[in-house]
């Protein structure tokens, strides 16, 4: 391994003297390399120089000016759990600027519904908020790890429960505050006209938080950001279901049901029995399994749902009973590969009658469909293990045991008409590569796109396993973009093949835009501005021609 | 020890940072993430320092030794980390600091005087080891006792308090039992620094002499004791105590009835106390409900949980070595609990391990506040009086 440092000490002197002292800057091997990477497949081709912690905003604009001067580059990082390669450094190495002290909130506005958060404020730190002192609101959680910032989720087009509802996170932003990569601070959104006093919005006025939406810390530093947060209905229960065809489910019927508009939260888990082990417990995968199986199978559909009928009025747990009466539903259990989907659908509503009628109608739907719909308290004890998949921020499943530590995937938004083909090609590219296909699939905004995303679970130090992931990754992407979708918060090599698939005018203004706003090319180099001149020069004479 | 022997574990964290912070709580876990913040510092990060260690990334430094036991190893990331790599993180730790010492890079530069105190005078605070029970009558020596009190360096040397608290509750409910005259450090101090090799010596003496003994039970109520002769021994040397190890409050919690009568008539006013569940009975050996239970039964007192609490409790900040190594930080750990303890409006912070009750005392001092930092024995015996 390089280990040599490229940045001169001076700097790293001037470091400490903008962070008051040695304690929040560290050019240690250790920290250097512990910021280089991440659980994804993807080697950093440098390592960063040295590693910083400011407090506030003032710090974070000295860094900036400094590195400006000085041409090198910043690598701005929270929890680096992008999944895109996105706080790794290049070959030019840097400053890493982690964000984890800057985790405040700086206001909460009850009557305009919003709160104003530092970049290092996490999910978790929401959800504790929620808990404790605000519980009248609500907000769109990803299904990640809870200590991934708020903000910068919203920045990168996060998406989560209300995803469903209001399409991805960028939605929320009401603001930002940003120090530019050439040291200047800038307000944008509603409260640069009123000098700070309320953050509530970005329109009527030009939106100029568009140049750091999906921009990934290539054009400036959020320091601030204002997000709204959503009022919270006074009952909000939570169920399973589970379809009879997953491909059927994609295909037709998710459409229809997001055209009932009765669910606040619908996102779907699509994967084989053998990877549940490490999400739920085993009994509960059996079932499932089983349950899946034989409505797919269209066989005793009709026997399965009256006892399924008659097991849920018994007392106690009624899952204790499925198990005993599981040999009798399916003699065997399904392929321990072959996936099934488990979807979590939310049900929200300020008062009974409403809240009544919802799952009335839902319910009619699901029989329609022939699916089974499954409240959690029908899991018995297993209760508390279901609720922690559908009850946002999910701790980690053990997504990281499955294979040994590795954890990747190319995610995206695609035409919700084309999810069903995506859904298959994808499966049948892991399976091919002997990965297992783990589907993470939500609609969005009332079924306007749709996430497409397989999660790969890989052994991180197994070179032969990487290079098959690597394949698998790029033929997702391919099939991504062939039917119509974009990667989200896109690896510098998924942008590559992006760009290279669209229109190259939308590129060159993009770049432009990046040229005018960070002259020095400091702001985390190596990032979707992935296409040299050449390339650029090639695809204008392909697309003239 | 060292990364050999836990290599097969090194590459399961994938950093999800969900071991610097309470499960479905959200609340910091780890002191030294919450203090030092760089990743090394974190589980996780000790974790992907290791893997690059053992693959040879780049060489043994003393920073990075500072990073190894800046750490309390209070197992709270343990308790978080839903995946493999949390299960083994311990062990890990354990290997990078034995690594360190093998490597003639640790201990931390204070945390060498425990050695060289303990090969001199078999205890960490260097006092000669015949004053260990120099004010103990003789009749407390008995060959004939149903239960051995191992009372641990930290009580005989320095809180006397609680060995002063124990006796009389034991006496009071008629137990049978003895101190080992030649008891000498259970080597915790040793174990936990990365030294264990030196602490073989210590492991092989206290085991002899309790298994000659012909008692049934060994009682500590040093937490850090009781995990050593309960779990280390046998863990770290093969060595096994052939009788049952108890922690003073698991030995009152069998006795409740009997401690109950003794209060009998000692009406007092109510106070409220809260409880820290010291790492090493709590998280480590998994005793939790028994001090509850003991402290619950004490007449006038209103027990009020802790914020953090069982397998969540925030760490004291003295053990591994860092109350040694890094004192003013140990007792900035500990502030976090006193504030905490303030939180609940309770009048004593109860603890079961006497160094944690004195990192705590450090800390409430520096604090100015006007919390009781008191053991559990302790505060039965004034219940008595
Ligand atoms: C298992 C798993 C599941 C996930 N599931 C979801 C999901 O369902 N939905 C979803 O939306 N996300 C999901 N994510 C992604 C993750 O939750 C985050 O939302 C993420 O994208 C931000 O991660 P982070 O906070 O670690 O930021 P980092 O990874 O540290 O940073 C992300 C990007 O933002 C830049 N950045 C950091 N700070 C700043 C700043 N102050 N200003 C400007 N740019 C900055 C970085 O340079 C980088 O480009 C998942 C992640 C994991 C590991
Ligand atoms: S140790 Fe466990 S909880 Fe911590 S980052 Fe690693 S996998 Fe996640
Ligand atoms: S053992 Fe305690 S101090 Fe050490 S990394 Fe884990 S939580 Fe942090």
């Amino acid at each position: 391994m390089q280990t040599k440092i490229l940045i001169r000490s001076e700097i790293i002197e001037k470091l400490k003297e903008i962070l008051h002292g040695e304690q929040y800057v560290s050019s240690d091997i250790e920290v250097r390399s512990n910021y280089s990477r991440d659980m994804t497949e993807q080697v950093a081709p440098g390592l960063t120089d040295v590693v910083v912690l400011p407090e506030n905003r003032e710090q974070v604009q000295q860094i900036v000016l400094l590195a400006n001067r000085e041409k090198i580059p910043i690598i701005p990082y929270v929890a680096g759990a992008n999944i895109g390669g996105l706080t790794l450094p290049t070959e030019r190495g840097g400053i890493t600027i982690d964000f984890k002290r800057m985790r405040r909130v700086i206001k909460i506005d009850r009557e305009n519904k919003y709160i104003v958060v530092e970049p290092g404020f996490t999910f978790g730190d929401l959800r504790r908020l929620f808990d404790t002192e605000i519980p009248e609101f609500r907000y769109s959680f990803p299904f990640s790890p809870p200590y991934t910032s708020v903000g910068i989720n919203a920045l990168l087009h996060g998406l989560g429960s209300l995803s469903v509802l209001y399409g991805s996170a960028d939605n929320f932003i009401n603001g930002l505050e940003v120090v530019l990569p050439t040291g200047e601070i800038a307000q944008l959104g509603n409260h640069a006209i009123n000098r700070g006093e309320y953050w509530y919005g970005r329109s009527p006025l030009p939106d100029l938080c568009g140049l750091f939406i999906g921009m990934q810390g290539t054009t400036g530093i959020a320091t601030k950001i204002s997000l709204q947060l959503l009022d919270r209905p006074e009952i909000l229960t939570h169920f399973a279901i589970l379809p009879k065809d997953p491909l059927d489910f994609f295909g037709d019927w998710v459409h229809d049901l997001d055209k009932l508009h009765i669910c606040d939260e619908i996102g779907c888990g699509y994967f084989p029995p053998k990877v549940a082990h490490g999400l739920l417990p085993q009994d509960m995968i059996d079932l499932m399994a089983k349950l899946m199986f034989m409505l797919s199978k269209g066989r005793n559909t009709k026997i399965m749902k009256k006892l399924w009928a008659f097991i849920k009025k018994l007392p106690g747990k009624p899952f204790w009973y499925v198990k005993k009466f599981s040999p009798i539903l399916a003699r065997k259990l399904p392929p321990e590969d072959e996936p099934f989907l488990i979807v979590g659908a939310t049900i929200g509503a300020n008062n009974k009658k409403l809240f009544k009628a919802k799952v009335k109608t839902l319910k009619k739907f699901m029989k329609k469909k022939e699916a089974l719909m499954i409240r959690p308290d029908d899991f018995g004890e297993l209760k508390p293990a279901m609720m922690s998949i559908l009850d946002l921020p999910a701790q980690l499943p053990a997504f990281f045991d499955l294979k040994g530590g590795g954890l990747t995937w190319v995610g995206s938004y695609v035409p919700p008409s084309r999810v069903a083909e995506g859904v298959e090609r994808c499966k049948e590219i892991i399976m091919q590569n002997g990965l297992f296909p783990i589907g993470v699939l939500r609609p969005m905004k009332a079924d306007h796109y749709f996430v497409l995303r397989f999660i790969i679970s890989y052994n991180s130090i197994d070179k032969e396993e990487i290079e098959r992931v690597k394949k698998t990754l790029r033929g997702i992407c391919e099939v991504v973009l062939d039917i119509g979708g974009v990667p989200y918060k896109m690896a510098p090599w998924a942008a590559k093949l992006t760009w290279e698939k669209g229109d190259i005018s939308f590129y060159k203004l993009l770049k432009k835009v990046k040229d005018m706003m960070d002259p020095n090319n400091i702001m985390n180099p190596g990032k979707l501005f992935v296409l040299n001149e050449d390339e650029i020069k090639r695809k204008e004479a392909e697309e003239t021609q | 020890m060292g990364l050999e022997d836990v290599k097969e574990w090194l590459h399961y964290c994938g950093r999800c940072n969900s071991c610097n912070y309470i499960y479905r709580d959200y609340r910091n876990s780890c002191p030294a993430f919450t203090k030092f913040f760089f990743e090394p510092f974190t589980s996780s990060g000790k974790i992907w320092m290791a893997l690059d260690l053992y693959q040879g990334k780049y060489d043994w430094s003393p920073s990075i030794v500072e990073k190894i036991f800046s750490c309390t190893l209070c197992g709270n990331c343990t308790v978080q980390c839903q995946q493999e790599a949390g299960k083994h993180a311990l062990e890990i730790f354990e290997a990078l600091r034995e690594e360190a010492v093998e490597r003639g890079l640790g201990p931390l530069e204070a945390q060498k005087k425990i050695l060289e105190y303990i090969n001199e005078v078999d205890n960490p605070y260097g006092d000669p080891n015949e004053n260990r029970f120099k004010s103990v009558p003789e009749e407390y020596f008995n060959d004939d006792a149903d239960v051995i009190y191992y009372v641990g360096c930290t009580s005989a040397f320095r809180e006397t308090q609680l060995f002063e608290a124990v006796i009389p509750i034991l006496q009071k409910l008629g137990v049978n039992f003895s101190l080992l005259k030649e008891e000498v450090c259970c080597g915790s101090p040793l174990i936990t620094t990365g030294q264990f090799k030196a602490a073989r010596r210590l492991a092989e003496h206290n085991v002899k002499i309790i298994n000659e003994h012909k008692a049934k039970t060994v009682i500590a109520s040093c937490a850090g004791c009781l995990r050593t002769l309960k779990a280390q021994y046998e863990k770290k040397y093969g060595l096994k105590i052939d009788k049952e190890v108890l922690h003073l409050s698991e030995f009152l919690a069998r006795k409740l009835r009997a401690l109950k009568k003794l209060y009998k008539g000692k009406k007092k006013p109510i106070e409220i106390a809260t409880y820290h569940d010291p790492c090493h009975i709590g998280r480590h050996v998994g005793i939790f409900e028994e001090p509850r239970k003991v402290l619950n039964s004490i007449p006038g007192i209103e027990f009020v949980e802790i914020g953090r609490n069982r397998d969540n409790a925030w760490c004291c900040g003295a053990g591994a070595g860092v109350k040694i190594g890094l004192k003013e930080w140990a007792v900035e750990i500990s502030e976090d609990r006193i504030k905490e303890a303030e939180e609940t409006g309770a009048k004593y912070l109860v603890s079961t391990c006497p160094f944690c009750e004195r990192n705590l005392r450090d800390a409430r001092d520096a604090l100015n506040s006007s919390l009781e930092i008191i053991d559990l024995c302790q505060l039965i015996r004034k219940k008595l009086e």
